[in-house]
């Protein structure tokens, strides 16, 4: 990987991620915008409306750095899970975890807890979503690829039919539309204290990966290939779906669930950088996070509706895949 | 790191089996409450038959106390002769019987058994007149008209031209179950049981069924003390919202209803007991139940899910009618709804004009009382519409504060042009601030554009009404807000039903709001006071103060 794209990787997201501060419907000049955010860090005279200050502190800051977490977080566990079940077809919530969050929180909903309740009970089913799963998947103390996917199928199927459950006897007044509104995904609720619980997780989360991306590369190339090169496959495979789990779980819990990036980026990155996943994985997030990010500046803007992220991310996601596969053929590096 | 990680899960584990728990808890409740509400529909079905309801226009009533010759009031002991104990009207002839008058007609003697539960009283042997020679003496009865016969208690029971000519009716053996008769049953009016003249329970005059002596039949068939006859259609039509004549029975006992604040308005009207199907959303509304236990406790084939019927459960609730908002059903529904032969009445929603319509097409379809309780709430409505904007319409869009109404807090959404919340922010003086960007009902709106709207009141609308108004507060997203700022941030009423949309009780809505957004100009308002007379003169319900308190605080109850 040159030098070139390494700087690029860093450099786009940060350009995106500051750009983004300055979009919005609520007009302030980028001056402001820039005096609003430096008077964070040095002195500076308040000349500007106390609606600027938060809207640009309280609104738009935390959702921007929102949405690149979840994107990094929901691409990178896309790419580990995609070496690891040497699949292009497996996205993050293969083994249940974004079923089994939604109705986290649908039940969080139905019993009215407030917004920080339900991202720990939207948490707390992800973990046991997957955990399920892992479990029926364990046969002999060893999970085939085959049984996981099958039993997040199971787990998945089961998680969605409690969510339609829980619609069907939601007041249509307020709680249906919530419950509908969370898992098409939104940004909208962003603040700071959910936050400093999301960034650590998927941070952690993340760094786990990384430390493990050589084993990845091994484990790409089959269960069997990798115990000959002395590889612990059922360890490395715990790991994984640890770490995948919790990013992802906390993703959802704060955002939703939001579809396609998970699948599609890591596709995205391969194009650029090869299936190595030492640079697969960091070039997955950095994609990730950008895409997202532009998706939520779009959905925010766009209209004086909060558009759900979802169906923007499946809009341009689906014909970007449907392009992808025309252009490998079908093929898979 | 493999430990740490387990354990990090076993914690995890912990606190889900917790949260399992409680949803299966949840669970079980609901299936507890489904399954109470099919005993229980057994017996609502059986008294609503019963109870009382509207009678025709052409009705005059005349009973035994009170004839058009009696002056001074005579008593059974002084002149039982002269007493008209039977009128029987068709169309706009009717006839007068006294107790003699009914002995000269052709006389028939009969066994008659009735069924009740499980309790079989009789064969016991009647003297009466046939239905079918009273109604020849009347001008007679065509297959495309119904009866409906009214009792000296009010009670009321309607039967159609089969039931009486043909004698379509359940029968049973002696020990209960189900047999056909060998003859046909046959509806009399009966003067004398045993050789004995009727005690004052059942008489002077009884409508029953006669059966051979080993046949019983259902007793809600027979009516005791009964005192008119009249014949009149089978059927009457009532306009819906789409324009069509929909034909409904001439006497609606059993109302299906899909929309639901319309069961509000159904109860509003008077129709609660006639209610035997709901959604579930009602039977959740606190205080829905706590005024109409039993809407708890009928079948509720619709859930939250608009559009979406139980089928089977809705046809053995067997309704007359079924109302609905306008567009509820696809045309398929539609469909099954006509093969099912359920009529189905449906209803403008969007303005306030629409909830006027909507209030006379469902008083049209309960009955003629309904359309009097409906004719005084509209010009109750009306008249809170018109004191508000007597003292709004004046006021410069300028001068003006800006509402936003916001229906909950975990999604941020609010209601623009349009709707019917933007019409009362107007009524009350107010500008809706979505108005000019949004359009529409519950659109999800980014915190950012409420941050540049800037309203200066936000009314929360949703339940946990109290917790979202806090929470808004101390909310910093919210903070640039002048509403934030100043605190004011109030929850909306919620009573029998949402008070901001749909309900009846927009009624009350608008004076609230009023008094919310210009407190000096409706200083004589008694929110406490309308509050309550309209409970005691709708529902028929004495609030508390504790009870309007938390009505206004957008809780259920007091406990």
């Amino acid at each position: 990987m040159s030098k070139k794209k390494i700087i690029l990787l860093i450099a786009i997201p940060l350009v995106v991620f500051y750009v983004s501060l300055f979009v919005g419907r609520y007009m302030i000049d980028p001056m402001t915008v820039l005096r609003i955010l430096l008077a964070k860090i040095f002195p500076i005279t308040h000349n500007w409306s106390s609606t600027a200050e938060v809207i640009v502190i309280q609104i738009r800051l935390p959702r921007a750095i929102l949405a690149m977490f979840v994107g990094a977080g929901l691409s990178i566990s896309g790419a580990a899970y995609q070496g690891m079940f040497r699949n292009p077809l497996v996205s993050p919530d293969i083994l249940g975890v974004s079923a089994a969050a939604g109705f986290g929180a649908a039940l969080a909903i139905l019993l009215s807890l407030n917004i920080w309740e339900l991202q720990l009970v939207a948490f707390a089913f992800g973990v046991l979503g997957v955990t399920l799963t892992y479990l029926i998947a364990r046969v002999y103390k060893s999970t085939p690829t085959l049984m996981l996917v099958l039993s997040g199928v199971i787990v998945a199927a089961f998680f969605s039919a409690l969510v339609s459950g829980a619609k069907l006897i939601a007041d249509p007044e307020s709680k249906l539309p919530a419950i509908t509104y969370w898992l098409l995904g939104s940004f909208n609720r962003a603040t700071y204290k959910s936050l400093y619980i999301v960034i650590p997780i998927i941070v952690l989360g993340s760094v786990g990966l990384m430390l493990v991306s050589w084993r990845l590369n091994v484990l790409s190339m089959g269960d069997d290939e990798a115990r000959s090169m002395g590889v612990k496959t059922e360890s490395l495979k715990f790991f994984i779906i640890a770490c995948t789990t919790l990013i992802t779980a906390s993703a959802v819990s704060v955002s939703g669930i939001v579809g396609w990036v998970g699948l599609v980026i890591p596709h995205v990155g391969r194009m650029i950088v090869g299936p190595n996943h030492r640079w697969l994985l960091p070039t997955s997030m950095a994609l990730g996070a950008v895409f997202l990010l532009v998706v939520d500046d779009i959905a925010r803007t766009a209209t004086p509706l909060d558009i759900p992220i979802g169906i923007l991310t499946g809009l341009i996601g689906a014909p970007f895949f449907a392009y992808l596969l025309r252009r490998t053929k079908g093929g898979w590096k | 790191m493999k430990n740490r990680l387990t354990r990090k899960i076993r914690w995890s584990l912990g606190l889900c089996s917790v949260l399992i728990a409680m949803s299966l808890v949840a669970a079980s409740c609901t299936v507890a409450v489904t399954s109470t509400s099919n005993t229980a529909n057994t017996n609502t079905t059986t008294t609503s038959t019963l109870t009382t309801t509207t009678t025709t226009p052409t009705t005059t009533m005349t009973t035994t106390t009170t004839g058009p010759f009696t002056t001074p009031p005579p008593t059974t002991t002084t002149n039982p002769a002269a007493i008209t104990v039977l009128t029987v009207v068709n169309g706009n002839t009717s006839q007068n019987y006294t107790l003699a008058q009914l002995q000269a007609l052709e006389a028939t003697d009969g066994y008659g058994t009735t069924k009740s539960g499980t309790t079989i009283t009789g064969p016991n042997d009647y003297v009466g007149v046939k239905f079918t020679t009273l109604l020849k003496a009347a001008g007679g009865m065509t297959s495309g008209e119904a009866l409906t016969l009214t009792a000296q208690n009010g009670a009321t029971e309607d039967l159609s031209y089969s039931q009486v000519y043909m004698g379509t009716v359940n029968t049973y053996t002696l020990t209960g179950s189900s047999a056909a008769a060998g003859q046909q049953p046959l509806f009399m009016l009966i003067y004398s049981v045993n050789g004995n003249p009727l005690d004052a329970q059942t008489g002077p005059v009884e409508t029953g069924v006669m059966t051979e002596d080993d046949r019983a039949s259902d007793a809600s068939l027979w009516l005791p003390m009964t005192t008119q006859i009249t014949v009149h259609p089978a059927t009457r039509t009532v306009v819906d919202a789409t324009g069509a004549a929909i034909t409904i029975p001439w006497t609606v006992n059993r109302i299906a209803d899909a929309w639901h604040a319309n069961n509000e308005i159904v109860m509003l009207l008077g129709g609660a007991s006639k209610l035997v199907a709901t959604t579930t959303v009602v039977q959740g509304l606190p205080w829905f139940v706590k005024l109409d236990p039993a809407i708890a406790t009928i079948p509720a084939p619709f859930t939250s899910t608009a559009g979406q019927v139980n089928m089977e459960m809705l046809i053995a609730t067997n309704p007359d009618v079924l109302l609905c908002s306008s567009g509820s059903f696809t045309a398929a529904t539609m469909a099954q709804f006509a093969a099912a032969n359920i009529p189905v009445v449906q209803m403008p929603a969007a303005t306030f004009a629409d909830l006027q319509t909507t209030v006379n097409i469902t008083a049209q379809v309960i009955g003629p009382q309904a359309q009097t309780i409906a004719a005084n709430y509209i010009s109750y409505l009306n008249g809170n519409i018109q004191e508000v904007t007597a003292v709004t319409s004046s006021i410069p869009a300028s001068q003006r504060p800006t509402v936003l109404h916001t229906s909950q807090y975990l999604v941020l959404s609010t209601d623009g042009a349009g709707s019917l919340i933007d019409a009362w922010i107007n009524y009350a003086g107010g500008v809706d601030v979505a108005s000019a960007t949004v359009s529409g009902n519950q659109k999800a709106i980014t915190a950012e554009q409420i941050a540049a709207w800037n309203p200066s009141i936000i009314i929360v609308g949703t339940a946990p009404n109290q917790a979202n108004v806090q929470a808004i507060l101390n909310d910093p997203q919210w903070s640039s807000t002048a509403a934030v700022q100043n605190k004011q941030v109030y929850a909306n009423p919620t009573g029998v039903y949402l008070w901001d949309r749909y309900s009846a009780e927009e009624a009350l809505q608008i004076i609230w709001a009023a008094k919310l957004l210009w407190p000096s100009k409706f200083a004589s308002i008694d929110i406490v006071q309308q509050t309550k007379y309209f409970y005691s003169t709708f529902f028929h319900y004495q609030l508390t103060d504790a009870d309007v308190a938390a009505i206004l605080a957008g809780n259920g109850p007091p406990s």
